[in-house]
């Protein structure tokens, strides 16, 4: 009963919204509106889940006095003083939750992200090396790129640069993303069906 | 070591420093070069000039501060395009902290335009559950979003008088930092025709050129050099523009390295081959 039940709900519900989709009827139309109603209330319960487990996680860090249980102490009084000020002092324009947002969080996020461009300066000069004739493609198209994103590029090459990237775009780029997304999509389809047919079975997760 | 065992093992910390001192002193030495527009960003410009006074434009600030300095200059920009043109804007977001930059960039460019709120332009914050809402607002966006960021009714609110669903939306404009633009296809495009055209960061683009193809997308900003090619239509140069600056030194310095650690490895290659 345990796995049954969730099984024949899910077949159920599966068919029932696929068919949903193809019947633009005012009665399967109300039936979406209604599975969406039902899918936003749930995801707040996911919500709730995902809050629990990283409090979870992060005192059980702390109760193992693991190597990097600091961390998960400022991880999460940081959680806790964001939210006390933002439920308790509301989050518009002017409050301190917005202050804290825009004077604590912008910056270190904003910092955090900066230093990618160093590193990624480092790991474009250690990985672009022409030792095949792949490499040397990859490294050939990665400094025209480069060059037709920024207008010292245009500047140089007469405007060529950026006309490059262009093609680079739509052409063997986009060939290449629509073969991905097309693989994708099907193995997407066939996951689908095999979760709502009852043959991919992982999700009810372990145990009897 | 000889000299060129050295080139191809530099110190990280020597590149690390050339960017730094680089990224600081291009602030310091303006040089202005013309900026090339490309297609996608005036399809864009273009698609917002022609629509007339009270069409309506849904703004998606899917994105948080970790992305803003790449993403806040374009939606500043299209924000201005759009109140200078009279527009109603309408702005959520599917990411949290993008409800907080929504306000403020909203904020920012509604004052220079004297757009009111609730009447011009609304912000209704972040709802949690990113299918069920793009889903949601082809029924009813005051359904979707019972309350707006500042725990408002949006019920009665004057903006929402002719604008009730996706039917009433002329564009929906996607700030992404995420994969949100492919889930506005599926669920906002397919199902509703609803025209969409996404603005994200540079190293994203490229995901998004099938989508420009089939038309699923009316037009693409693709990174800094995107937003300052926006600004630039818009003839107000601002943050976009002025990033150009570093941005171009920072990429003449990576190629810089690549080709000093290419000659590094082929010389120490024809070095080998020789003895």
């Amino acid at each position: 009963m345990k796995r049954t039940l969730p099984l024949v709900i899910v077949f159920v519900l599966g068919i029932i919204m696929i068919f949903q989709a193809y019947i633009p009827h005012p009665v399967s139309e109300s039936l979406m509106q209604k599975a969406n109603i039902w899918f936003i209330a749930m995801m707040g319960f996911a919500l709730i889940l995902a809050v629990g487990s990283f409090i979870n996680l992060h005192i059980t860090k702390i109760k193992r006095n693991t190597s990097d249980w600091p961390y998960s102490l400022v991880a999460l009084s940081s959680m806790l003083v964001m939210a006390s000020i933002g439920i308790f002092g509301g989050i518009g324009t002017g409050s301190l939750f917005m202050h804290l947002f825009f004077n604590v969080q912008v910056p270190m996020a904003a910092t955090m992200f900066s230093l990618l461009a160093f590193f990624m300066a480092s790991a474009a000069y250690r990985a672009f090396r022409a030792r095949t004739f792949e490499a040397t493609l990859l490294l050939v198209a990665a400094i025209i790129v480069m060059l037709g994103r920024v207008p010292i590029g245009d500047f140089l090459t007469a405007g060529y640069a950026s006309e490059i990237v262009e093609f680079l775009f739509t052409g063997p780029n986009m060939a290449a993303k629509r073969a991905i997304l097309l693989g994708v999509s099907l193995g997407a389809i066939a996951m689908s069906l095999k979760i709502i047919f009852g043959i991919e079975r992982a999700w009810l997760g372990g145990g009897e | 070591m000889g000299f060129f065992e050295k080139l191809l093992n530099i110190d990280r910390r020597i590149i690390f420093l050339f960017i730094g001192v680089v990224v600081i002193a291009s602030y310091f030495i303006r040089i202005t070069l013309p900026i090339k527009y490309t297609a996608p960003v005036k399809d864009i410009y273009d698609f917002i000039e022609d629509q007339e006074e009270g069409a309506c434009i849904m703004v998606a600030f899917d994105y948080s501060p970790d992305s803003m300095p790449e993403l806040n200059p374009m939606s500043l920009s299209f924000l201005r395009h759009c109140f200078k043109k009279k527009l109603k804007v309408i702005a959520m977001t599917l990411w949290a902290p993008g409800a907080g930059l929504a306000e403020e960039a909203l904020a920012t460019t509604a004052e220079e335009f004297g757009a009111k709120p609730e009447i011009d332009y609304v912000n209704l914050g972040y709802k949690f559950g990113t299918v069920a809402v793009m889903l949601g607002l082809g029924s009813s966006i005051v359904d979707t979003f019972p309350l707006d960021y500042n725990k408002k009714s949006t019920k009665d609110m004057p903006i929402f008088k002719k604008i009730k669903n996706y039917k009433d939306v002329t564009l929906l404009m996607d700030f992404a930092a995420g994969a949100t633009p492919e889930e506005w296809v599926v669920y906002a495009y397919t199902k509703y025709d609803q025209r969409l055209a996404a603005g994200v960061t540079a190293v994203m683009a490229a995901d998004y050129y099938p989508y420009l193809d089939t038309g699923q997308l009316v037009g693409l900003i693709n990174g800094l050099k995107g937003a300052a090619e926006y600004e630039n239509l818009m003839g107000k140069p601002g943050e976009a523009t002025r990033g150009m600056t570093p941005q171009s030194a920072v990429h003449l310095v990576i190629i810089f390295f690549i080709v000093i650690g290419n000659i590094g490895y082929f010389m120490v290659l024809r070095k080998k081959g020789a003895k």
